[in-house]
């Protein structure tokens, strides 16, 4: 089950040698050091294009049996299509991931990267999402709904009739396209 | 905000099969026990059947993968809610697991099995589980209440506004 309503999980464990564990911790620190100084990296930017992700982690983890890359991601729509996305806007991104990692094809070509992660990903045995039909545009168009229409409402009471449908109607005018 | 936790525990070698068993047999959507968490944006269960490299040839070992995106302030106040809110299912799935101490250490269990967080990407880190539905609802009944308007004479308007998205 790894769709529900809109969404689809994908989860794949990729081994990786010492030093790329190494290599990526570091980067993973120095890129936490950015955001915190409100810094914007290349990859986030290439990420945000991709406005089918809810949420994407990438997290090295050092087990008995050796050393993984766990990675795990909830988007809207085909797990193929969103690898195929992944490999052409975030190519230098993916190479920064998984360029170190045991026998991961690099993005570009994408036929054998794509084939690579649709061949390792995880069945998912439960999935749960608390908002199963709304998609990440849908949620982003809805959080921003929320805020205008909360700055409205604060504006309405003292309004009269006609003053009260101009600001209204003004109002689904300017976001119509969101609602 | 939402945060994310993600936690690996090793299956017992003789209780995979059981475990997908548990697994398989949770109701799903709305009445899928991590629903019993408010705050959850997202969660999973996965199986890996075996984390070995190619180049070892030993046994299997399968992991059990629970992933989760939520509100709580931390991943220990999340998992306590997790251990008070689904006893039974929690213990249901991780008594398949190497080490389980029982539903009263679970939560210190599963923390010492935490795989700490690395890069994440969040489309609305910011946004509350509350906050997304309110949202959706909101938008759903200023869909209705756009329909309404087209057929509502300025005098009306105030009136199908109350009725269709809420007080002013």
């Amino acid at each position: 089950m790894e769709t529900i309503g809109r969404w689809t999980a994908i989860t794949v464990i990729t081994p990786i040698p010492g030093w790329w564990d190494a290599l990526l911790r570091a980067n993973f620190r120095r890129l936490e050091r950015r955001r915190r100084r409100g810094c914007r990296s290349r990859i986030m930017s290439d990420l945000e294009r991709l406005s089918f992700i809810s949420f994407a982690h990438w997290s090295p983890v050092r087990l008995p049996s050796g050393r993984y890359l766990v990675f795990q991601s909830n988007f809207n729509g085909a797990a193929k299509q969103y690898v195929e996305a992944f490999a052409r806007i975030v190519t230098w991104g993916m190479r920064g991931l998984w360029w170190g990692a045991i026998d991961v094809p690099g993005p570009l070509p994408v036929a054998p990267f794509e084939a690579y992660i649709m061949d390792q990903r995880l069945p998912v045995d439960h999935y749960y999402c608390a908002y199963p039909e709304a998609s990440t545009k849908m949620v982003l168009a809805a959080l921003e709904l929320r805020e205008r229409h909360a700055e409205l409402e604060r504006r309405l009471p003292a309004l009269d009739d006609a003053a009260f449908a101009a600001a209204v109607r003004a109002f689904m005018a300017d976001n119509h396209r969101v609602i | 905000m939402a945060r994310e936790l993600c936690v690996l525990t090793s299956v017992l070698p003789d209780r995979r099969e059981a475990l997908a068993a548990t697994l398989a047999g949770l109701p799903e959507g709305e009445a899928s026990p991590l629903a019993r968490v408010p705050g959850t944006h997202f969660a999973r269960w996965v199986v890996a059947p075996s984390l070995r490299r190619q180049s070892d040839l030993g046994p299997g070992t399968a992991c059990l993968v629970f992933a989760v995106e939520f509100d709580h302030r931390n991943a220990t106040e999340y998992l306590e809610d997790v251990r008070r809110r689904l006893p039974d299912e929690a213990d249901g799935v991780w008594r398949h697991c190497a080490g389980y101490p029982g539903a009263a250490r679970l939560v210190t269990w599963l923390l010492a099995h935490r795989v700490q967080p690395g890069f994440s990407i969040v489309a609305f880190p910011a946004a509350t589980v509350a906050e997304v539905r309110e949202g959706l609802a909101l938008r759903a009944r200023l869909a209705a209440f756009a329909l309404a308007a087209q057929r509502t004479p300025t005098e009306g308007l105030r009136e199908a506004w109350r009725e269709h998205v809420g007080p002013e």
